[in-house]
């Protein structure tokens, strides 16, 4: 179990450096921004969309 | 799965009846979903746009002796603004019995205003075609036009339908769903576009 645990504790350490994403590398902070937006703004409007739609149809049938 | 096992549907009569109607009329609850859709897809193209344009930096300006209609298109933008008002009274109007007589000339008032918001923007997209900016001029203009390009297109579809829907209202027979229907449509193209304006043109 030690073993395991310091394997993956090595793993985690250069984890920080590691640019998993071919397009986040531009460092900028306006582009950090950017993708942070977009992230929340796709994320978030399909969500609101079918939730919000879902939600209205279950108070009508409740009303 | 049947609509009463999702929900779409309640009961109308008493003692569990079989008689149900829908919760949406159908129109409604179609072009809501296509609302929906049409919301994913432009949050996916403003995505596009913040990312480009965060990308390049400071140098993201017109091309060359071009400058974008700030002051006109705001004008264009309080248009569209006053055709979504008057769309939301013919709506009050065409649910009240008493007011159904205005609804024809309130409706033709936001129909209008939309012609004129479409017919404008074109007028103002060939001035800045004619300046040199294009699709092919840039990233500026590549995305100006996609995104507004896009809104537009939109706004010409929607106006169609609206010439449409006029039609029918005059023949009298529009139906309250389609009615709503359109006014949903319409309502997403007025909303959606304080946003574009604002993230392109500023």
């Amino acid at each position: 179990m030690a073993k395991f645990l310091w394997a993956f504790a090595a793993t985690l350490l250069p984890a920080s450096s590691a640019l998993a994403c071919t397009v986040c590398g531009f460092g900028r902070e306006e582009s950090r921004q950017a993708f942070l937006l977009s992230t929340a703004l796709m994320s978030a409007v399909p969500v609101s969309g079918i939730g919000g739609l879902i939600y209205f149809l279950y108070k009508r049938s409740k009303s | 799965m049947s609509a009463a096992a999702l929900g779409l549907i309640e009961a109308s009569g008493s003692g569990g009846s079989s008689r149900r109607k829908p919760l949406l009329e159908n129109a409604v609850l179609a072009t809501l979903i296509f609302v929906i859709t049409e919301a994913i897809f432009f949050s996916a193209l403003v995505s596009a746009y913040v990312i480009i344009k965060a990308g390049t930096g400071n140098t993201w300006v017109p091309p060359e002796n071009v400058r974008l209609p700030v002051a006109t298109t705001a004008l264009n933008t309080v248009i569209l603004m006053m055709s979504g008002l008057l769309i939301f009274l013919a709506g009050r109007q065409f649910a009240n019995p008493a007011l159904k007589e205005r609804v024809t000339r309130t409706y033709l008032g936001s129909l209008t205003l939309g012609v004129f918001f479409v017919t404008f923007q074109g007028y103002e997209w060939v001035k800045l075609i004619k300046f040199g900016m294009t699709l092919q001029s840039g990233l500026f203009g590549a995305t100006f036009f996609l995104l507004i390009g896009t809104h537009g297109l939109h706004a010409l579809s929607a106006v169609i339908a609206m010439s449409y829907v006029y039609y029918r209202m005059k023949r009298g027979t529009l139906t309250p769903a389609g009615f709503t229907a359109m006014r949903i449509f319409w309502y997403f193209i007025v909303g959606v576009w304080p946003m574009l304006y604002g993230l392109v043109y500023f």
